[in-house]
């Protein structure tokens, strides 16, 4: 396992080197930063001066040079429209990310599992249909057309819940963060179920496919004839076996939600990383979208290695120090 | 029995009123403008002005209506063509305590030219200051290396900081409230990016106290999540109520809608400098190898074909207003000769056949799709009328990146844009607007191609004028010039809108902003 972990890193260096140079000879393709932020009633001299201090009269070989250089002494650089660092731009915003993606997670695992699985073994029964149908919904409607629902209904017709932005939040472990009081909670409510909506209908339905395929296999029979309960056959026997491919679908979710959950973000008003993104691409500020990018892979780099790393604990067929 | 819970809402609501402690009122406003800075000099970006006008303020201010007024300078004038001296307003005290001091604007009008690494530097505001100095106690005399007539104006876009606690801070400093210290109105508390601003009224202040003791901006460009904010109650009032929205909101009884016509002026420009029209092709679908919109005739044609009542009141949902002026009429300069052209399509036709295109030409209109909501629309309306007079017009919308990238090639034939007057001075924006690098070697971007001497010479006189009755009459003369040489085609004002709840009433503004501490209950 150490061996494989050891491995996957230095692939993922690899992957990191590869991002880099793609993003970066895009980021220039795009368009010039200067055209969209040094205003033209500035002299000759002081436009040299701000493309200077930006760093932008350099080639851009050279400038991806000074980008790596950064990085290996623990830099991101300055963003060009605020100034501020980039790693603190996208850690202030990080926490307020992570705090939606792992709500929204959980509420979709505990809402789409359960769900899944009486759907998977009464395919034929009321609950079942009304379970499918209801995920069918769940999948094809569109995010920022149900969040605006969810404002509507929560916020302005009943007032229940607030509509938009992050409430007040009280610091745990160092972070500032909204879930342990009720107030705050109140505010990351509706943004969090808006993202687990589709994640929830997914689940169910990964999950019921796979019941329904796995009740019809040899073990499940092998269980039953050992006498063994239904309820141990499904929630041991049947739920270990098609983990897998939900654990996998799950994984890419969530480091999709850290890091493109821009339509919720945008209409929340909540102050992700998403938002961040897409502001700084308008903007045309590269320092943080390659900042950015970069750490979307890295946490994609992360939660693949997590999500083997569960394979190997569900199934100990799969041997993770295998060498093929 | 119908009656029980109107008494019960009436009991509700008057222990309601009857708990809200009087001089605990506060007013929370949601502005669409992202702040990007807490440095109130380290942008020229207009969320982070606004923001910053809560907490500093300025030698000089404009008004709602855009006009000039004196802030921490309580008068000015001019020792000659060139020099210039602000008298300051006496007893002015910073929120930690420390008097206002001539010292103190001098470095604040010299900082921003030390800020490097921003962006959009408010150094565009100071550069022709030659000499800043102190000839006696409150008053600062400046040098400009030109003949300046808007000075004052474009003085009211730079704040004054504090030197004792600002020297040597960083961008990331001021993010958690240090240096945030200035002679304004409220008092920073708390800044979270992308969030919002909390504010608390500063007992200090000079001027006429703000109406409520606290105040907290939030940040939310998102236009549905501002109007069901406000619907909801989460906030006060809000800026850029979108137009779809309107209907909805003058419906509900609680809520209030505020329009003005903004300094926000869309215009079309038509590339006159390429030898041949960028995309442009002849009615076979083959290159153009001459440019059309050279011939001032093709160019009024274009601007008769085009319905400006239509766009203001159809396209824009009456969120425009029908304009031949950059300028709203309250503001210094406008000409009230220029009524808005009547769409006249024999007329264009007949000016298009003695321009020698009697069935037009092809050609791309392109429009940002991710400025303001209306533009792509507007875009579609033109590509229409002007079909009418026989283009075969193709409208694509890009955004704001790609397009200025574009059109700093001279690569797009004809395109939409939008500049807001700011500043107060019509002159300014119009200089801004029309610099090139063959008329002005300063201004390297440049997106407009129409170079006039007729234009320059009344603007340049103008922006140099001592005297404001001339400075006005040149002002109108330029807009004629503008209008008869059909140099881009204005085609409406903006109109901004915002919404409150009942009980706070807001002052709207020319410059689409929203203050608190022009708000009141």
């Amino acid at each position: 396992m150490i061996g494989f972990i050891f491995r996957r890193l230095a692939q993922s260096v690899v992957v990191l080197w590869l991002m880099s140079v793609v993003v970066f000879a895009g980021i220039f393709i795009v368009g010039d930063p200067t055209a969209m932020m040094i205003p033209d009633s500035v002299t000759p001299e002081m436009r040299a001066q701000m493309v200077a201090a930006l760093g932008l009269d350099r080639s851009p070989l050279h400038q991806y040079w000074d980008f790596v250089l950064q990085l290996l002494q623990g830099s991101l650089g300055r963003s060009f429209a605020t100034g501020l660092p980039v790693a603190e731009l996208i850690g202030s915003r990080l926490t307020a990310t992570m705090e939606l993606a792992v709500t929204a997670m959980i509420i979709a695992i505990v809402v789409g599992l359960p769900l899944g699985l009486l759907a998977g073994l009464y395919p034929e029964r009321l609950p079942g249909r009304v379970i499918t149908t209801l995920s069918s919904i769940g999948f094809s409607l569109p995010t920022f057309w149900v969040g605006l629902m969810l404002i509507m209904v929560f916020a302005v017709l009943l007032g229940w819940l607030p509509s938009n932005g992050r409430g007040p939040t009280s610091s745990f472990l160092g972070l500032q963060v909204s879930f342990l009081s009720w107030d705050g909670l109140k505010y990351l409510l509706l943004p969090a179920l808006n993202l687990a909506i589709f994640n929830a209908a997914m689940i169910i339905r990964l999950t019921r496919s796979s019941t329904r395929e796995a009740m019809l296999l040899d073990y499940v029979k092998f269980a039953r004839a050992k006498g063994l309960s239904e309820r141990r056959v499904v929630c041991v026997h049947v739920l270990k076996n098609i983990l897998i491919p939900i654990i996998t679908v799950i994984g890419i979710n969530f480091g999709g939600i850290i890091a493109f959950s821009v339509v919720t973000e945008t209409i929340f008003g909540w102050p992700g990383m998403g938002k961040l993104l897409i502001d700084s691409i308008n903007a045309l500020d590269r320092p943080v979208v390659l900042g950015y990018l970069m750490f979307v892979v890295v946490m994609y780099l992360v939660i693949n290695l997590i999500v083997d790393i569960l394979y190997s604990v569900l199934d100990p067929r799969i041997v993770l120090g295998d060498s093929q | 029995m119908k009656r029980i819970p109107t008494i019960l809402a009436g009991i509700v609501s008057t222990t309601l009123i009857g708990m809200t402690p009087a001089h605990a009122a506060e007013i929370k406003i949601a502005q669409a403008t992202d702040i990007t800075s807490m440095d109130p000099q380290f942008a020229n970006l207009p969320g982070n002005l606004t923001a910053a006008k809560h907490m500093f303020d300025s030698l000089t201010e404009l008004d709602p209506e855009g006009r000039l007024q004196p802030s921490l300078a309580e008068s000015w004038s001019r020792v000659d063509a060139r020099t210039w001296e602000f008298r300051l307003r006496k007893g002015v005290v910073f929120q930690d305590g420390s008097p206002l001091t001539a010292e103190d604007v001098v470095y604040s009008l010299a900082r921003p030219a030390t800020l490097t690494s921003s962006p959009a530097t408010l150094n565009g505001f100071l550069k022709d200051i030659s000499k800043a100095e102190v000839p006696q106690s409150g008053v600062v005399r400046l040098t400009t290396t030109t003949s300046l007539a808007v000075l004052p104006n474009y003085l009211a876009a730079v704040p004054i900081v504090s030197k004792k606690v600002t020297e040597g801070l960083k961008p990331e400093d001021f993010e958690t409230g240090r240096g945030m210290v200035g002679t304004g109105p409220y008092k920073f508390v708390r800044f979270l990016r992308g969030d919002r601003l909390e504010l608390v009224r500063n007992d200090k202040y000079w001027g006429k106290k703000p109406s409520f003791d606290k105040a907290t901006l939030r940040i939310m460009p998102n236009a549905p999540a501002r109007t069901a904010a406000l619907l909801s109650g989460e906030v006060d009032a809000i800026t850029a109520a979108p137009a779809a929205d309107l209907p909805r909101i003058q419906n509900n009884q609680n809520l209030t809608v505020y329009k003005k016509p903004t300094a926000r002026v869309t215009f079309w420009v038509m590339n006159q400098y390429s030898d041949a029209l960028p995309e442009g092709t002849d009615l076979a679908g083959k290159p153009l190898a001459v440019n059309p919109m050279k011939d001032v005739r093709v160019r009024l044609a274009f601007s008769k074909a085009i319905d400006r009542e239509a766009i203001a009141t159809r396209a824009m949902e009456g969120l425009g207003v029908a304009t031949q002026n950059t300028i709203p009429s309250a503001m210094f300069g406008y000409n009230p000769d220029l009524k808005p052209e009547r769409p006249d399509l024999e007329g264009a036709k007949k000016l298009m056949a003695e321009a020698g295109y009697p069935n037009c030409f092809g050609l791309s209109l392109y429009a940002r799709n991710d400025n303001h909501p209306t533009e792509p629309i507007q875009a579609q309306a033109v590509g229409q009328m002007l079909s009418r007079l026989g283009c075969k017009v193709k409208v694509e919308s890009i955004p704001t990146s790609v397009l200025f990238t574009r059109a700093n090639k001279l690569e797009l034939g004809m395109m939409l844009m939008s500049a807001g007057n700011d500043g107060g001075d019509m002159g300014v924006s119009l200089e801004y607007m029309f610099s090139n690098p063959t008329n002005n070697p300063f201004r390297k971007i440049n997106i407009q191609t129409y170079d006039s001497p007729n234009f320059w010479k009344p603007l340049r006189e103008g922006l140099e004028s001592v005297d404001d009755t001339k400075r006005a009459e040149l002002y109108r003369q330029v807009s004629k010039v503008l209008h008869d040489e059909a140099g881009v085609l204005p085609t409406t004002l903006l109109v901004g809108a915002w919404a409150a709840r009942k009980g706070v009433r807001i002052t709207p503004r020319f410059d689409e902003r929203l203050y608190a501490f022009e708000a009141s209950e």
